[in-house]
């Protein structure tokens, strides 16, 4: 019987050999160049397995001398924010900057402020909003506030030498050289070299939070922790049960679970969890509306304990709406971005005085405040730089400094080091307390020790 | 025991507004066939406004939710239904998604925008947007403080928990009412079940649309006005979860019956309580899955899917193509232009940063051109594109950050784990089509969303990776006009691909699958392959699309692009036109600039005057608008606004060529076509038809088949005329298929009309029942015109026509068909008469057998006689004993003063009973005349060429 080599086994032949070509070709392509990515300038990417770095280092680019934004007269600033969360952060830093212009300014530049951009709680927004303040609108300096800042956002500001401020709770701001958390580095653990929490942020909540519990001591205290499932929220949970359990108070209940896209979660088992474990003071890590919705059903349930949240200090609001301050009635706040305008005191009041000259409300909310610090940091930053100023002579002013953020030298209740500040935080707080439509202060500002824990 | 009770308790005070957007989801479903993403917006809306008046303005509760509820929600129903749905009934699946999701986002940002200006202007110091939007607990309808009780089992009811359940309760024993008790819900059933037929019963179908959007706007307003206590915020993503949940109640319904879509709602909060309650895995987001999981499972096994699978009935006529019959050069010549300029605006002209935004549209593009593909191209609307990108993206960051693989290896493996994805989503599609497959992928691309790329593990505790930007060889894409260059190479490679794809075996499968899944297999085409095929490839260039997309951003995360803008893709890719793959490109490099267009305004050189130049807006609600107007835009022309722009470019062609060919024939300058060729051929195919018609003519007289009577398209003069049709022309799109026919139909006399398939006969039909519009000609009834008439008055007048294949409503039952034109009294006359329709009166009509379905059809008829009958081949498919007693049927009604026209191709019976005798051919009348001047004998050998059979 002659063999017959029909077509179509040479078809298969041809087949077969294109595709071991292709696979070839792809792997090797990939070998020669896929592995090349452009000039690494430091990569501070949060979890990468592959880093692990011995000493602690800032990341991030030296000062080049560059100008962008800067000019004989003018200093533009950039701003993006979650603007549904810190009403008031705009306000603030416009109030702070026309207080500083109206005295001419630092060394003849006024400080110029681009309408903040809103986030809108999108990462993916805060990433290119970020990038447009930079590479469209050409400013020196961004300021942001947003719970939803990524990595790669800091990574792509710090590459470009553009100073940051921020409120420091995500991984950006530890460890990046041109990144400024107002109150420090509050992201624990982000850095490759600590098992320690360097951080205070623990502290001004915990501590505040068992004074409440007075005369109550020791393992009496029972705290349950509720947040949602944010990594940052998660890992702060980990720190402040720690903290809980080292200073001898029980923890009744650690949960991450509360979803983050958050309205319309059903609370209820949420609530009976919480009333289960028998605690008798009770944190919410939170988006807003969900503390509110929590707070009274936790009420309406028969919880009897203590509630505290970081979050619903927005002055003007419970005047507002009753449902929200019939909600909250009797709920604690930890205020840690500064002192309220309830407690008084001459920072605060000299920040409700700037925002009266520019015409805004006088109002001192959450946003507004630490708004307004992060402007204050700016400000000491530029005056030390002096009259040339770039972004090299704005570095080496802001290293190996102290910068207080009171206006009111010696006065001030924020102290915070650089660059130990890129590492560490600087935290405080103080309490205040719901009582019909009104924030009532309960204890006064002030700043907690660094607390060194762990190994 | 207690923690049970408690939950289901607050689940169903949940699943109560599930349950009132799910009740207005299938009702206007089924009324218009539109399924309104957008109630959502509305609700949200509805609770702002609320907010505003009660608690800005201090108006007192009770006037405040009535303004909202009995005010705001249905004259926006209205507004919509006017504005956006009416024009839209009628288009393809992919246009009305693309309607309600531009109206999804316009109207809540409208809502903002216009409240935010009447404040600012009035200077009235209540609270504007950035105020509404932070507000924690706003009100509802019960009185503040709030309320708790507490009922048995230590269960808490908040007073706006009890507020939902009631407003729940009461609104479906109302419909409950409205839809089984009422003329009204009797008429939108009959519309929901044969649109075509309802109207020419007389049943005005652009009021039951019109009401039925007026009712779900009232629910959804409803919902969120006593929903927004309960959700604790007045947010639109919030409003938007609810609408989606609520989706899946409907389908639990089966996107039919709105009883089992009220009781879907509360089933589905209270589970999601219950799970959420007792189940604790360890799965981020899994509580927040379940709902997505049941709208899945619903659609795959409850739904009764009543489009054609792989796309609707108005997909398959594909749009127009303008420019047929032009020169290769002159088809590509906007498209060339369009890349020279990019090219040279990317190389030259702009900055960095404008660079970057059109490497960022490019890559846009490359995503929109995977819609192109699954959409365009196969008929399936697919939601979950953004999934295929968050996976290609989050994959290519885990394989090269974490395990640093090379990166195209690490491209190659994601896209390849993409292709998988793509199978799975595809899966659905082998068993549904239409709005049904629409909603399995969304429930897909959120389920990854909430549980895929909640995953650690891929989506790096969610910090996202850092995807970085290669160097291959000589080419940088750290640059931005490099990358921008790259990607509108690959851009156009793919655009390639399609072309080719579309004219190659495999692309004329997948027009077959699309047209026809049985015809298809039955010609060696595997359907399930094809399909799954197209979803893979899809999915690839989405992926590719999307780790470009992610590389430009040099990050990856599960939120770099979340499932919801899948849903805005598909929406601005329509809205350029989907079949077009340059449509695709151009959405997406528009989509990307338009967005930083209206952030930074317009500044010009120095010499250009000021009043020209703009600041921009950071407002985000201006581009929501304007993405809403486009909407509104679209359901004008659903083909896209570029195919809008070639018809009416093609349409001022077509004028200009037809008046200079007409004059230059000499003929009148009515005939439509773009060239003097295409005018030359028209006319000599009109001489054509001209021509068999005469010979046909000839035929029958030299035959002695006729002798007297009328010949051709004309009237005796002293005709009695019931119905006079005078040089009536009737086109489907560009094919004209009755030729200025003239035909009377003699009073009180039985007209039977024969005519073989194509000669026109139903299109006759169909024209004087009114459900076809003719270009030119008249139609006299009794003396007036009524061809500007709408279909459902004709019936009113006494103009009846009862189509082909029975006109009974199959989904309702006998005694509701009769209904629809006879009262109680009437009724029993006809359950007299016809004993076994009277024994059959609760079963549903389509049970029925053909024989009775057509006395049912023709029953009314006997009782209340119209004026003029039109019957469109009534003795189809029926036995011999039926036809008999239909014929008796005809000549009682003949007898009582009726004017008939029977439309037949069979000639025996028909013949038997007939008084005037007309012969339709090729769109024209050959010749009419009275019975007797008909030979039967000669009628069969000479014109039938058989035996009477």
């Amino acid at each position: 019987m002659p063999r017959v080599r029909s077509k179509r086994s040479w078809h298969r032949v041809a087949s077969a050999a294109t595709a071991v070509f292709m696979t070839v070709g792809v792997i090797g392509a990939s070998g020669v160049a896929g592995a090349t990515t452009a000039k690494d300038v430091g990569n501070a990417s949060a979890g990468s397995a592959v880093n692990t770095a011995k000493s602690q280092k800032l990341v991030g680019p030296k000062g080049t001398g560059l100008t962008r934004g800067i000019s004989s007269s003018q200093i533009k600033v950039g701003c993006v924010y979650t603007a549904a969360d810190f009403a008031g952060y705009e306000q603030a830093i416009g109030a702070a900057f026309s207080a500083i212009n109206a005295k001419g300014g630092v060394n003849g530049r006024k400080f110029s402020l681009v309408p903040c951009l809103d986030d809108a709680n999108s990462p993916q927004t805060n990433l290119t909003d970020a990038q447009q303040l930079v590479n469209q609108n050409q400013v020196f300096s961004v300021f942001t506030l947003s719970a939803d800042t990524l990595p790669s956002t800091t990574t792509f500001l710090n590459n470009n030498q553009t100073p940051t401020f921020g409120w420091g709770f995500d991984p950006g701001f530890c460890g990046n050289k041109w990144v400024f958390g107002f109150t420090g580095c509050l992201a624990p653990g982000t850095l490759p070299t600590s098992n320690a929490f360097h951080n205070s942020f623990s502290s001004s909540i915990v501590t505040p939070m068992a004074k409440l519990m007075a005369p109550l001591t020791g393992k009496q205290i029972s705290f349950c922790l509720q947040s949602d499932t944010l990594p940052a929220s998660i890992s702060a949970n980990h720190q402040e049960a720690t903290m809980i359990s080292a200073l001898g108070y029980k923890v009744g209940l650690n949960a991450n679970n509360f979803p983050t896209s958050s309205t319309g979660v059903n609370p209820t088992p949420f609530v009976q969890a919480i009333i289960n474990s028998g605690c008798n003071i009770t944190y919410l890590s939170l988006p807003f509306a969900s503390i509110a919705t929590l707070s009274y059903s936790l009420k309406a349930a028969g919880y009897k304990g203590k509630i505290m949240d970081f979050t619903t200090y927005v002055p003007g609001l419970l005047g507002s709406s009753a449902a929200l301050a019939g909600a909250l009635a009797g709920e604690y706040i930890n205020v840690s971005t500064g002192p309220t305008q309830e407690g008084g005191g001459a920072y605060a009041n000299s920040e409700v005085a700037a925002l009266k000259a520019a015409g805004q409300p006088a109002f001192l909310t959450l946003g507004g405040m630490i708004g307004y610090s992060e402007a204050q940091m700016l400000i000491q930053f530029v005056k030390g730089a002096g009259k040339t100023l770039n972004t090299t002579t704005f570095l080496s002013a802001a290293s190996g400094k102290v910068v207080s953020y009171s206006n009111q030298p010696g006065h001030g209740p924020g102290l915070i080091n650089w660059p130990a500040g890129h590492f560490v935080s600087s935290d405080g707080s103080s309490t205040v307390q719901v009582e019909g439509t009104k924030y009532v202060p309960k204890d006064s500002y002030a700043q907690y020790p660094t607390y060194v824990f762990g190994k | 025991m207690d923690q049970f009770i408690a939950l289901i308790v607050s689940g169903a005070v949940s699943g109560a507004i599930y349950s009132l957007v799910a009740s207005g989801l299938t009702l206007s479903y089924t009324a218009t066939g539109i399924f309104n993403f957008s109630y959502g917006a509305i609700a949200f809306s509805s609770a702002y406004i609320f907010y505003t008046l009660n608690t800005g303005m201090h108006w007192p509760v009770w006037i405040s939710a009535v303004a909202v509820i009995f005010g705001f929600a249905p004259i926006l129903g209205i507004i919509l239904d006017v504005a956006v749905f009416k024009p839209l009934a009628r288009a393809t699946e992919s246009a009305k998604i693309m309607a309600t999701v531009g109206l999804l986002l316009a109207i809540p940002a409208m809502t903002q925008w216009i409240l935010d200006e009447i404040i600012a202007v009035t200077h009235s110091g209540v609270p504007n947007s950035s105020v509404v939007l932070q507000t924690g607990l706003p009100p509802g309808l019960a009185p503040i403080p709030i309320k708790s009780w507490t009922l048995p089992f230590h269960t808490p009811l908040t007073s706006n928990g009890l507020v939902v359940l009631i407003a729940a309760a009461v609104c479906a024993v109302a419909l409950w009412l409205l839809l089984g008790k009422t003329s009204l819900g009797l008429q939108m059933r009959a519309v929901v079940d044969r649109d075509s037929l309802a109207q020419i019963r007389g049943i005005n179908n652009a009021k039951t649309s019109r009401y039925a959007w007026i009712f779900g706007s009232v629910l959804a307003a409803l919902a969120g006005v006593v929903g927004a206590p309960i959700l604790g915020a007045i947010s639109v993503n919030a409003f938007l979860t609810v609408t989606f949940i609520a989706s899946a109640a409907a389908v639990i319904g089966g996107l039919k019956s709105i009883p089992w879509a009220f009781a879907g709602g509360l089933i589905l909060g209270v589970l999601q309580s219950l799970i959420a309650g007792y189940i604790h895995t360890g799965l981020n987001g899994f509580s927040n899955a379940v709902p997505f999981l049941v709208l899945l499972g619903g659609l795959i096994f409850f739904t009764r899917d009543r489009s054609r699978r792989g796309g609707s009935t108005a997909d398959e006529v594909p749009p127009p193509d303008y420019l047929k019959g032009m020169p290769q050069w002159r088809k590509g010549l906007p498209w060339i232009v369009a890349v020279a300029f990019l090219t040279v605006y990317v190389c030259f002209l702009a900055n960095d940063f404008w660079a970057g935004v059109m490497a960022e549209g490019l890559a846009l593009s490359i995503i929109f051109l995977s819609f192109t593909v699954v959409t365009g191209m196969g008929g399936m609307v697919s939601l979950a594109q953004a999934t295929f990108c968050s996976m290609a993206g989050l994959t290519t960051g885990l394989l090269f950050t974490r395990y640093g693989i090379p990166f195209f290896l690490a491209c190659f493996i994601a896209l390849a784990l993409t292709a998988l994805i793509g199978v799975i989503v595809a899966l659905p599609a082998i068993r549904l089509g239409g709005i049904p497959l629409a909603l399995a992928t969304l429930a897909l691309a959120l389920l990854g969303d909430n549980v895929l790329f909640q995953w650690n593990f891929l989506n790096n505790t969610s910090n996202g990776w850092t995807i970085p930007r290669i160097v291959i060889g000589p080419l940088n894409l750290t640059s931005n006009r490099v990358m921008a260059m790259s990607l509108l190479v690959v851009a156009l490679l793919i655009m390639l691909l399609i072309n080719n794809l579309k004219k190659s075996p495999w692309g004329r499968s997948i027009a077959a699958v699309r047209s026809s899944e049985i015809a298809a297999s039955s010609s060696g085409v595997a359907p399930v392959r094809v399909k799954l095929a197209l979803f893979a490839i899809s999915a690839v260039i989405a992926g590719l699309g999307g780790i470009f997309f992610t590389s430009y951003q040099m990050s990856a995360g599960s939120f770099t692009t979340p499932a919801l803008d899948g849903l805005l893709w598909l929406a601005t890719v329509v809205l350029f036109g989907i079949r077009r793959p340059a449509a695709a490109v151009l959405a997406g490099v528009a989509s990307s600039a338009t967005n930083i267009i209206l952030q930074s305004g317009f500044h010009w050189w120095s010499w250009v005057p000021s009043w020209l130049s703009w600041n921009g807006t950071t407002s985000s609600e201006i581009p929501l608008i304007l993405f809403g107007l486009g909407a509104v835009g679209l359901s004008r022309n659903p083909d896209g606004f570029i195919s809008q722009m070639a018809g009416q470019n093609h349409a001022r062609r077509v004028k200009r060529a037809a008046k200079k060919a007409a004059l230059a024939a000499g003929q009148p300058t009515g005939i439509v076509s773009a060239t003097p060729e295409g005018v030359a051929a028209i006319l000599s195919e009109e001489a054509g038809i001209a021509a068999q018609v005469v010979e046909t003519e000839g035929q029958l007289i030299g035959s002695g088949t006729v002798h007297g009577g009328t010949i051709g398209d004309t009237v005796p003069l002293d005709t009695d005329a019931v119905l006079l049709i005078k040089g009536l022309h009737v086109s489907y799109g560009d094919v004209e298929v009755i030729h200025g026919l003239t035909f009377a139909i003699e009073r009180g006399k039985i007209t039977s009309l024969f005519g073989v398939n194509g000669s026109g006969k139903s299109t006759l039909c169909s024209t004087i029942s009114g459900l076809v519009k003719p270009g030119s000609g008249s139609i006299e009834f009794d003396g007036n015109d009524i061809v500007k008439m709408p279909a459902y008055r004709r019936a009113d007048q006494g103009v009846l026509v009862a189509p082909e294949s029975r006109g009974i409503f199959p989904g309702l039952s006998v005694e509701e068909n009769l209904m629809l034109r006879l009262n109680a009294a009437e009724r029993d006359e006809v359950y007299q008469r016809f004993p076994r329709i009277g024994e059959r009166r609760k079963l549903m009509a389509g049970s029925l057998s053909g024989g009775e379905q057509q006395l049912l059809a023709l029953a009314p008829v006997l009782i209340k006689p119209p004026t003029i009958l039109i019957a469109d081949e009534p003795t189809l498919g029926l036995a011999p004993l039926v036809i008999a007693e239909l014929l008796t049927l005809f000549q009682e009604l003949r007898d009582r003063g009726t004017t008939i026209l029977l439309v037949e191709e069979k000639v025996r019976d028909v013949l038997s009973i007939a008084d005037n005798v007309a012969f339709i051919e090729l769109g024209h009348i050959v010749w009419s005349g009275p019975r007797e001047d008909l030979d039967d004998e000669r009628l069969v050998s000479a014109y039938l060429g058989g035996k009477l059979s």
